[in-house]
């Protein structure tokens, strides 16, 4: 659904606004999903879905009392990722325990317990290293900004303007940012493995 | 030109080509591609949209009632009524009218089981009026679609939720205008559906 579509069928009353954002939560849920999870667990806030979940649902329920205001200026995908992303930036600035926090209690990370039973033969001997100690390594030694970033590249192939009106930052900084980062992962992928095979 | 260590690194992260870059380079950033991709996938492997949708309906419902929506009280009236018109026929019946009735009932019984054909992938059932009629299929998505086409290709225009109702079904609704055609009843009998005569057609397709 397109922005003007969007804002048409909102503006038709409050039954074809629900089914708007009901459709809008239907189709953009799996995508959030992911990346909310993935911010969450970069904070050390919560490796619980249902917390990923909860936090989707609050953005919503405050988009449909705010929805007439959209100014349509980036993609509704984009519009809803910023608004959890500041959420989850803004709680770890201003109160880091109003959310479930991760703790020990969690145990090592269930996710990366998983990727490593699944013995996949298609998975290289190289990047289960870069899972097993690179990632881990990166996810303490960078910000949350960075690892999104670097993500951000990997999975959605996005280009740099693309991804500097998503993350709200200037191109210039994000190149910085690309650049130190990659400084950093090439000497943790030579120092953590030894070079690759 | 040549390019910078940066532009290298961004192309190969992201899947493309970059003849420029040096093989070490490109070993360690397949690696760390493959390792993020996985990760990724996995945190994905559990999302299911749909029942997330039911409870964000429930929650959205709760914490922003609807406003001007038709109630369920008027939909209950309806069908009390279409009740009530049985209930006063059963109790006018008189001696061997009784008999015909329960011969009659039974008649509609041994329908109702003939109309579970081996092909079909649903029960067909009367149709309720005033209530959302919700037919267990296969695939609801393809009834859906193929609904609604088939009562356009009549002329009604027909109106489809895209996403699952608070109980899991793809709903068709129209507002059929005067009496069904014989056209119309068919199209529904092949979608579950029977003895729909006018008015608000409400079908809602759930997964059997």
């Amino acid at each position: 659904m397109d922005n003007e579509e969007f804002m048409r069928r909102v503006r038709l009353g409050d039954e074809q606004k629900r089914k708007a954002i009901g459709e809008l939560y239907y189709h953009e849920y799996p995508y959030l999903r992911r990346w909310t999870e993935r911010l969450l667990r970069s904070q050390s806030l919560s490796r619980r879905p249902d917390d990923a979940e909860d936090l989707i649902q609050d953005i919503f329920v405050r988009f449909f009392d705010a929805c007439e205001s959209f100014d349509g200026r980036a993609s509704l995908r984009t519009y809803l990722f910023q608004a959890i992303r500041n959420r989850i930036m803004d709680n770890t600035r201003t109160s880091p325990v109003t959310m479930v926090s991760a703790t020990a209690a969690d145990g090592e990370d269930s996710l990366l317990q998983n990727v490593r039973a699944a013995s996949d033969p298609e998975v290289s001997v190289a990047a289960k290293l870069c899972m097993e100690k690179v990632l881990p390594a990166l996810q303490k030694s960078h910000d949350a900004h960075t690892l999104l970033t670097y993500e951000q590249i990997i999975v959605e192939g996005r280009s740099y303007p693309e991804l500097a009106q998503l993350l709200e930052v200037p191109e210039v900084t994000l190149r910085q940012r690309v650049s130190a980062a990659m400084k950093t992962m090439q000497s943790l992928i030579n120092k953590l493995c030894g070079g690759l095979p | 030109m040549a390019r910078s260590d940066d532009e290298q690194w961004w192309d190969l992260l992201a899947g493309k080509e970059a003849p420029d870059a040096s093989d070490e380079k490109g070993r360690q950033a397949k690696a760390l591609r493959d390792a993020v991709l996985r990760e990724h996938a996995a945190i994905g492997a559990d999302i299911d949209a749909a029942a997330s949708f039911s409870r964000f309906q429930a929650r959205l419902e709760r914490e922003r009632p609807a406003t001007g929506k038709k109630t369920r009280e008027a939909g209950d009236t309806q069908a009390a009524r279409g009740f009530g018109s049985i209930a006063r026929w059963l109790r006018s019946l008189r001696g061997p009218q009784i008999a015909a009735a329960f011969a009659l009932l039974l008649a509609i019984g041994a329908m109702v089981r003939m109309g579970l054909s081996p092909q079909a992938d649903f029960v067909i059932r009367d149709y309720a009026l005033g209530q959302r009629n919700y037919v267990q299929v296969d695939d609801p998505q393809a009834h859906q679609a193929k609904l609604a086409a088939e009562l356009k290709a009549l002329g009604i225009d027909a109106e489809t939720l895209a996403v699952p109702d608070t109980h899991g079904a793809f709903v068709v609704q129209a507002t059929i205008p005067a009496q069904s055609s014989e056209a119309l009843l068919q199209i529904l009998a092949r979608h579950g559906l029977r003895g729909f005569r006018s008015g608000e057609l409400d079908v809602g397709f759930q997964k059997r």
